[in-house]
């Protein structure tokens, strides 16, 4: 099935639903969690393939393999809760193609260097796949990225690294929205040219930040050049990235693109039946070929065929009162350090 | 003065079904006529020491539609005035209690994304208070106590939850108990169970139960994020545990170290114990944020400020302390007195 799975990735061999479909009766067999989540179900396309939601990788093990044979584990970050999600993975063969594949196709030409502001632990999956790029990029020598963001923060001379780096030549700057927001609170600049690109991923999960979006991507024509921009949506439990076009600095990227072994649809958050116009996405990603392919995530938006324009995320209604929200949930296992 | 009789009379004869309140009409007319028949004529007169606050202002939260009622029934009979603040779209509910009490100020002004306007009014209220009850969410609370005057006194009450603690849930009455827990205000409120634990469970007549709960106060607006959560807490129980599903409410089973804190509408979610220490420890991560423990183990002791009997975590006894605060003992200023004895 891996090697199936492999072959649409690399080169788009077979049909998508034929591949998703065996993919899930695979998965079925080869996961007792997810065979007791959908063992009554036959579908016959690709929105009947049982979703599982994110916050179930919380607390479940959902592994198409025997789990002491994980070589890999993500998790998800702090931001959007203590309790984290767990993506275990036999190795990152599938997540690695399907990652650069789509990266450089929506991507374009891209840099030599790369600079991170992105989490640099371990088992953080986006780090990963800065890495991985940035591995590639360079070629045989398979540099690390430049790492501008460690534990939790800028480094204190991340500007002036910025700045020397960008005078080698283009750059690609991989930062989530948080980073650079935070980057762009210490005084500094870094000229970077047009060969340069500025990849921003992940919103900022109700995190003190000091730039709106229109503000942040402002920023970075006013403090970092002219570099193109290019919008990432990924999450930990997603092995597949969807990207926007490149846009000049200054602007705000648009819709995001599913990479063609990836479907999008929206379901309506109370039935969870499929929609037209706006809702909860669900995500069916053959290269989640470890772990489960279908899953329901808590961000809403609108699907028009591959591309997706994100509404937001599903919160808990302010009107819960006095009553633990799921918000509050998170806050208070994050500080009880659980 | 307050007439209180009449009062409590005028309030016991309203009907909440249009106050839109997200209950549907049946369980917010029992919630109500909780409310009120909770209301205690003695608690409410009795003597408070000190002297009383100038005026005070009730910010409330949304959804616990009554949560307002006993705090603006304290305040007017003992004749302070009050000012109260409904949360976005409980202004009905408010204004009805106030108009049936009498001689309380309703103002309305945006809390969150506050205009110039919404400022000026908040500023305005708390000039002419000496003290600021506030229900709420965390932000919205941070957010008017950087406002605050100095010298006005703040009692804040954030979120909360509760659970129940049984020996058993396999026969009526307990089990009748735990689904008029569930069901009535739709899990909204932090005197609505997150969980039970029991040491014995019969799901079927939890199911029954949760039926006839349905059937006596249908389950009224659900609101999306609480729909999807349901969704992810019904494949959780699938997966982990047992469920039985019904028409608007279900009933899931799930082993101790999935305890979730956060109550869902009307969804009873059940754990099995065998050893208390084990709820202790399934609970500890949240227990700064524990209301409200229902029980009928004798001597146990979560850390809960609040303990009652199960069936009674939504008949909170009137002139408690609030989430363990004496709240009418901060408002009423004690007057410290000079060495020689003057005030």
């Amino acid at each position: 099935m891996r090697d199936r799975v492999r072959a649409f990735v690399e080169a788009g061999e077979g049909d998508f639903t034929d591949l998703a479909l065996a993919l899930f009766r695979w998965q079925r067999e080869n996961n007792a969690t997810y065979r007791a989540l959908a063992d009554d179900v036959e579908p016959t396309t690709v929105e009947e393939i049982p979703a599982v939601p994110v916050a179930l990788f919380q607390s479940l093990v959902l592994t198409s393999f025997p789990v002491e044979d994980a070589r890999v584990v993500f998790r998800t970050s702090g931001t959007t809760g203590a309790v984290r999600g767990v993506t275990r993975l036999r190795d990152t063969t599938v997540y690695d193609l399907g990652a650069w594949r789509h990266f450089q196709a929506s991507a374009g030409l891209l840099p030599e260097r790369v600079a991170s502001l992105c989490p640099d632990d371990p088992d953080s999956s986006l780090g990963h796949m800065v890495a991985h790029f940035s591995a590639t990029l360079s070629g045989p020598s398979a540099l690390p990225p430049l790492a501008l963001f460690r534990a939790g923060a800028v480094v204190p001379d991340a500007w002036r690294q910025l700045a020397a780096a960008a005078m080698l030549g283009p750059v690609l700057l991989a930062a989530t929205a948080f980073a650079l927001d935070a980057l762009f609170s210490h005084p500094g600049q870094a000229t970077l040219g047009p060969g340069s690109l500025v990849m921003v991923t992940g919103g900022f999960k109700g995190r003190a930040v000091r730039l709106d979006a229109p503000g942040l991507y402002a920023a970075v024509r006013d403090r970092l050049g002219t570099p193109r921009v290019i919008g990432e949506y990924g999450m930990t439990e997603l092995s597949s990235q969807l990207w926007t076009d490149p846009v000049p600095a200054g602007a705000v990227p648009g819709a995001f693109v599913a990479p063609p072994w990836l479907r999008v649809y929206a379901v309506d958050p109370v039935t969870g039946a499929p929609v037209q116009g706006e809702g909860l996405l669900r995500f069916v990603d053959l290269a989640n070929v470890d772990t489960v392919l279908a899953i329901e995530t808590m961000d809403l938006g609108v699907v028009e065929g591959q591309r997706v324009t994100l509404r937001g995320r599903l919160a808990g209604a302010e009107a819960r009162g006095c009553s633990l929200r799921a918000e509050d949930f998170l806050e208070a296992v994050k500080k009880a350090g659980v | 003065m307050l007439d209180l009789p009449a009062t409590l009379a005028r309030l016991a004869a309203l009907d909440p079904a249009g106050w839109g309140t997200g209950l549907s009409a049946d369980n917010a007319r029992a919630g109500w006529a909780a409310a009120v028949g909770d209301l205690d004529p003695a608690a409410l007169l009795a003597h408070v020491s000190g002297t009383a606050p100038r005026a005070v202002l009730v910010i409330c939260s949304g959804n616990v539609f009554t949560a307002p009622l006993p705090w603006l029934l304290h305040f007017a009979a003992r004749g302070v005035p009050t000012i109260v603040k409904p949360a976005s779209g409980q202004e009905a509910a408010v204004r009805a209690m106030a108009t049936a009490i009498g001689g309380i100020d309703m103002r309305v002004w945006r809390g969150t994304d506050a205009t110039a306007d919404d400022l000026a009014a908040e500023a305005a209220a708390l000039a002419e208070v000496d003290g600021v009850l506030a229900f709420g969410g965390a932000p919205a609370m941070q957010a008017i106590r950087a406002r605050l005057p100095e010298g006005v006194v703040w009692l804040p009450f954030g979120p909360r939850f509760g659970v129940g603690v049984v020996s058993a849930l396999t026969h009526a009455p307990l089990v009748e108990a735990a689904a008029t827990d569930f069901a009535l205000y739709d899990g909204h409120g932090c005197m609505s169970p997150a969980a039970y634990f029991a040491r014995a469970i019969d799901l079927s007549a939890l199911a029954d139960a949760m039926a006839d709960a349905e059937a006596r106060w249908p389950r009224g607006e659900i609101d999306p994020a609480d729909a999807a959560q349901t969704r992810a807490r019904i494949l959780l129980a699938r997966a982990a545990g047992r469920k039985i599903v019904g028409s608007g409410w279900a009933v899931v089973e799930l082993p101790l170290d999935h305890f979730s804190p956060v109550a869902l509408p009307r969804v009873l979610v059940v754990h099995p114990f065998t050893d208390v220490q084990k709820v202790r420890a399934a609970v500890a991560p949240w227990r700064d944020r524990l209301g409200t423990v229902a029980t009928d183990l004798p001597g146990l002791f979560l850390g809960a400020p609040r303990m009652c009997a199960p069936g009674r975590m939504q008949h909170p006894v009137c002139g408690r302390f609030h989430d363990g605060v004496d709240v009418l003992g901060a408002l009423w200023r004690q007057r410290a007195l000079r060495p020689d004895g003057t005030a």
